[in-house]
């Protein structure tokens, strides 16, 4: 019988479906025998006491997950978010480098400093990547931080923003879908997929307008009735990261090219929404965690994707300067 | 434990933000720095090395700059640390506290009959991120060092300053240590950028670099 700590803040818990997933992780660990304890900030010392750590809490290096991300590995524990997949995912000039340098497929791609913030640069990128730009600072998540510029001004004044707490931003060239894909991904395995749809007043799926804040609606997908190259990229995405938990956003254009918007550390679990189509995805996490077994060794029946993903080839090559 | 060194056209590079002290065996190469500050030029230098055996890696900037982190790692490795816990807001004086957020910038050292609210607030930034809480002794000082490739102007630190450089791997700090009771304590490890070094710190920066480079030509 082992013991899986799940590492919370009082957000995690102030939703009922966010709520009602840990619960389900806490009955799944129960049905094998195992025991399951949700820790708060003040007792991410007793991690050590634990044969596991499950995070369910914002990541960033900078605040008390990855404490107890490091505290869990210099004790040996397995943890899911590992602090190597919350420092590039919480990065987004680390992470799109990456995905680049692997061949991944992601949108043109430029990383620029404090000295490419001027009109010049914005002229020539408004020429190469196209217009609107995209541009992202590096602690970006939830769409934060990431912003649509149209012209010379807004590339100056959002750059000189996004740069108060980073040396670096990202900017990428805008690519027009009306629905993001999720795919989530444990140790290189499909967990699950969704369509997250873009509000018809923004460009992200989630937004301040008027405001007020806008989610798009979330439409569950069995995994088996995703575009095959959607879970594909998906794969080989999550796989330059690590082998821990994943959710990678993705977009097909309609001419059929998939590129990876981000692969995000820490991806949402609501009951009723992402498990909706795999009610196993506790069960699946509980035990990779605690037994240490590869997803496709519980998954009831297979998927048709290939198990590998460092199989990287075939994939067309972006940039990054 | 870092094999020697084979630092080439040192002196130059001294006073850059940032230089990578090349040797023979990519091993053995370290940025030299003072600021590792996360999603900063220093972070970034190493996030880009990272996989061609460049120290510090940014893991280890991370584990050294992030008090809790650098704690337990010092505790594994067989350096004295104070008493601590993670707090919401709740702790005895006296006490130093550090936050944990990404704006966490400073500490408050609270002693008994101090304003213990206040300094909780303030590092928490009103409760809304985590306090690391580290008990003080009684009678006990806060002391500080520049370590500076593992060495210290301050020769009561000659261990402490060794012991840091092995286990965080960086090559600039400064370090804060409890002293109580005729020992040392590990409280934080800070950045040392190069202006902000002492005078004293340059020239045994300088002459260490100097020192090398005369011993391997």
């Amino acid at each position: 019988m082992g013991k899986l700590a799940v590492y919370v803040e009082r957000y995690t818990i102030a939703r009922p479906e966010e709520l009602e997933a840990l619960m389900r992780f806490k009955n799944a660990a129960e049905k094998h025998g195992h025991e399951l304890h949700y820790l708060f900030r003040p007792e991410l010392r007793k991690i050590p006491q634990y044969d596991a750590l499950f995070i369910r809490a914002l990541t960033d290096p900078l605040n008390a997950s990855y404490v107890a991300s490091r505290l869990a590995e210099m004790h040996g524990l397995p943890v899911i978010d590992d602090s190597r997949s919350i420092r590039i995912c919480c990065d987004k000039v680390t992470m799109y480098r990456l995905l680049s340098k692997a061949g991944a497929p992601i949108p043109p791609t430029r990383i620029l400093g404090a000295k490419d913030i001027k009109p010049e640069t914005a002229e020539v990128l408004f020429a190469e990547l196209g217009r609107p730009l995209i541009m992202k600072a590096p602690h970006s998540s939830f769409s934060s931080h990431v912003e649509k510029v149209e012209d010379v001004e807004a590339f100056v004044a959002t750059g000189r923003r996004f740069l108060h707490r980073a040396d670096r931003i990202v900017v990428q060239g805008f690519v027009r879908t009306t629905f993001d894909w999720r795919v989530g991904v444990l140790n290189g395995e499909p967990l699950y997929t969704c369509r997250y749809l873009i509000p018809s007043k923004t460009f992200k799926v989630q937004a301040i307008i008027d405001g007020k804040i806008e989610y798009g609606n979330v439409e569950t997908v069995p995994v088996s009735d995703a575009p095959r190259e959607v879970v594909e990229t998906a794969l080989r995405a999550s796989g330059v990261i690590g082998n821990g938990l994943y959710g990678v956003d993705l977009k097909q254009t309609d001419d059929g090219h998939v590129v990876v918007i981000e692969v995000n550390d820490n991806p949402s679990i609501n009951a009723g929404e992402e498990d909706r189509f795999a009610p196993d995805l506790y069960e699946r996490i509980v035990l990779h965690l605690l037994e240490g077994r590869w997803a496709n060794q519980i998954t009831s029946q297979g998927d048709g994707y290939p198990g590998s993903v460092n199989d990287l080839d075939h994939v067309s090559l972006s940039y990054v300067r | 434990m870092y094999p020697e060194l084979c630092f080439q056209n040192f002196i130059a590079g001294v006073r850059k933000r940032l230089y990578v002290l090349d040797t023979e065996l990519p091993s053995t190469t370290l940025l030299l720095n003072g600021d590792y500050e996360y999603l900063g030029e220093g972070y970034y230098a190493c996030a880009e090395a990272e996989g061609e055996g460049i120290l510090p890696t940014c893991a280890d900037t991370l584990d050294a700059y992030i008090v809790p982190i650098a704690l337990e790692r010092a505790r594994i490795s067989g350096l004295a640390v104070p008493e601590w816990h993670l707090t919401n807001g709740s702790f005895e004086a006296p006490a130093i506290l550090y936050g944990v957020n990404p704006f966490a910038r400073s500490h408050e050292v609270v002693r008994e009959g101090g304003d213990k609210e206040a300094a909780a607030r303030k590092i928490s930034r009103q409760g809304k991120f985590v306090i690391c809480c580290q008990s003080l002794p009684h009678g006990a000082e806060i002391v500080e060092f520049e370590m500076i490739l593992g060495h210290s102007i301050d020769s009561r630190f000659s261990t402490w300053a060794r012991d840091i450089y092995d286990i965080f791997h960086l090559p600039l700090a400064r370090v804060r240590l409890i002293e109580a009771n005729g020992q040392f304590y590990l409280s934080a490890i800070e950045r040392l950028p190069y202006g902000d070094m002492s005078n004293e710190g340059r020239v045994l920066l300088e002459s260490r670099l100097k020192e090398r480079g005369e011993r391997n030509g």
